[in-house]
């Protein structure tokens, strides 16, 4: 198997968060009752013009400065022709000869990964199997929604460096809030195109495979495919350049049935829309308003926050751990605190709930307030954590919570004391035992204070009581 | 590029339109005539002149992300030959 080298590149398709579609009016909003999002410009009816939302372009054009690229000052569209249910116009308005963006990279660990261009183009149309009678149903909403496609050099070569890859990527759009890059709802999309060679050879066949919808399934579809054709090579037999499904459930990837001319897609300018120029002005706004992006994240959380580089790994890898976090210690003023808090119990939490981070929303006052009072004593961390999870499910106050179900630390020194006291007289044995040096009974009887006070004292305050009483 | 009645026939099938015999035959002649005047206009040398797409003046003809109605979804499906209450409805066909 070493004798093999397996070669990446990506194409990877994102829908940007735009209200209305990229050529008319309609709205983009996924879900919602079918062919309802649909007007004359979008089906392609005669005599419809399409118009060019601004708002497109400038989400484009951040992706393109995020992602490094220079930025092409006199863009088109084109049309590409091809026949296919889910589209009206039977085109798609697409950038073949002047991309809006090119040349950009994007660094992962130890690499470079060139992109070769980001171009502009229109979503198609939703085709549903209908089974019982065999036919096919056309959705008409999202085409038109403004897509931008990322297509970046051969340059990965382990499944490691893709799914790096495309975790950069998605948390650049993420932060700047281009995207919801929602890879299960299909507002990101990636194609692995993908090839195998012999080291120090040139490259072979590649095939594309398309339908991942997961990080998990890139990793695997990049495993499954290059052993796929390792095996053909082995055996003699020949790669045949084609697209493929891939089939999560069946871990394996099969040819997709395509006509033989569908490539011949005779792109020509759009004589409906006019080129677009992208002046100095437009792009010096852009960039001063620019949202801050995980690479400087990751330089500035240790420095402003004291965090370690593992740690901040792991919140710049969502947006909505960065927002959670910057907002949650803005206000505990405790940011190594909170970074825990967050890595430790909340990601746990979600992963034991299969939830996925991104879609997390937990407010950051209320998850500030939990923070703060387990720091001062006031409730301790496994009530904490259950506050946490009361508000994870929904929406509490976080304050009349912790009384109602009278999870306060019980820290008065009386009640502590008095728990102590009857702990010590019951447990003779395990006092003398400690008194004449096993340590390890120390903790037994912490068990023991904290069980008489229902689980509910401050460790804290409990231990220096303990301690004294031993003494 | 040399226009034969194979490039005719099939461009014909890339756009989806069904030609007759004798059909070919003058679109064939038509789509030659066509060409070859564009073969007199590679002829003129310019070099000077930058590329043009389009021979409006007019650029960034844009718009502001605005959602509008769109239209009811009987107007939608107005025009299909085969439909439900919901959908355009075509033989079956891989997404
Ligand atoms: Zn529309």
């Amino acid at each position: 198997m070493s004798l093999y080298e397996t070669v990446v590149g990506l194409e990877i398709h994102v829908e940007l968060a735009t209200e209305s579609k990229v050529f008319c009016g309609c709205s983009t909003k996924f879900g919602g009752e079918p062919n309802t999002k649909v007007c004359p410009v979008c089906m392609g009816l005669p005599g419809s013009l399409p118009r060019l939302n601004e708002k497109a372009v400038e989400y484009a054009l951040r992706a393109g400065l995020a992602l490094n690229c220079e930025i092409t000052r006199n863009a088109k569209f084109d049309r590409k022709h091809y026949f296919y249910p889910d589209l009206p116009k039977a085109y798609q308005i697409s950038q073949l000869y002047l991309p809006l963006c090119v040349n950009g990279y994007v660094d992962i660990t130890g690499k470079r990964v060139n992109i070769r261009e980001i171009h502009m183009e229109e979503d198609a149309g939703k085709l549903v199997h209908d089974l019982w009678t065999d036919e096919t149903l056309v959705d008409f909403n999202r085409c038109g929604v403004p897509l931008i496609e990322i297509v970046t050099q051969p340059d990965m070569r382990t499944a490691d460096e893709v799914v790096e890859t495309v975790r950069a990527i998605r948390a650049a759009l993420a932060a700047l809030g281009v995207s919801d890059v929602k890879m299960q709802e299909g507002s990101m999309r990636v194609d692995v195109n993908l090839s195998v060679r012999e080291f120090g050879h040139e490259f072979g066949t590649r095939t594309e495979m398309k339908n991942i919808n997961s990080l998990k399934s890139i990793a695997r579809a990049v495993a499954g495919e290059s052993k796929r054709q390792i095996e053909l090579i082995e055996t003699g037999k020949k790669i045949t350049q084609e697209t493929r499904r891939w089939d999560d459930n069946k871990d394996t990837s099969y040819a997709m049935r395509v006509k033989e001319d569908a490539h011949d897609y005779r792109y020509m300018p759009d004589p409906d829309l006019s080129p677009f120029l992208i002046t100095e002005e437009q792009l010096t706004h852009i960039r001063r308003t620019q949202p801050e992006l995980p690479e400087a994240k990751r330089l500035r959380y240790p420095k402003e926050y004291g965090l370690s580089a593992y740690d901040t790994d792991i919140l710049i890898s969502e947006r909505t751990l960065c927002v959670l976090f910057e907002g949650a210690a803005e206000i505990t003023r405790k940011p190594k605190d909170t970074a825990n808090w967050i890595i430790g119990e909340v990601l746990s939490i979600l992963k034991e709930r299969g939830e996925p981070a991104d879609e997390l929303s937990l407010d950051k006052d209320k998850f500030a307030r939990i923070i703060t009072l387990v720091a001062d004593g006031a409730i301790n961390r496994a009530a904490g954590r259950r506050v946490l999870r009361a508000l994870l499910d929904s929406d509490i106050d976080v304050d009349a919570y912790v009384k109602q179900n009278g999870l306060e630390a019980i820290g008065g020194a009386s009640v502590v004391d008095d728990a102590v006291k009857k702990v010590v007289a019951a447990n003779a044995d395990s006092v003398a035992k400690f008194r004449s040096g096993s340590e390890k009974v120390f903790g037994f009887l912490m068990g023991q204070v904290m069980k008489e006070l229902k689980g509910k004292g401050d460790p804290a305050a409990l231990k220096k009581a303990l301690e004294e009483a031993l003494l | 590029m040399e226009i034969n009645r194979e490039l005719t026939a099939h461009i014909a099938a890339l756009s989806g339109i069904r030609l007759a015999e004798a059909e070919l035959d003058q679109m064939t002649r038509d789509l030659r005539s066509v060409i070859g005047y564009m073969d007199t206009l590679e002829a003129l040398d310019i070099a000077s002149v930058a590329p043009m797409s389009h021979v409006q003046e007019r650029v960034n003809y844009t718009r502001e992300d605005a959602v509008r109605p769109s239209i009811p979804r009987g107007d939608v499906l107005v025009n299909a030959a085969r439909k439900t209450d919901e959908y355009v409805v075509t033989p079956k066909t891989f997404g």
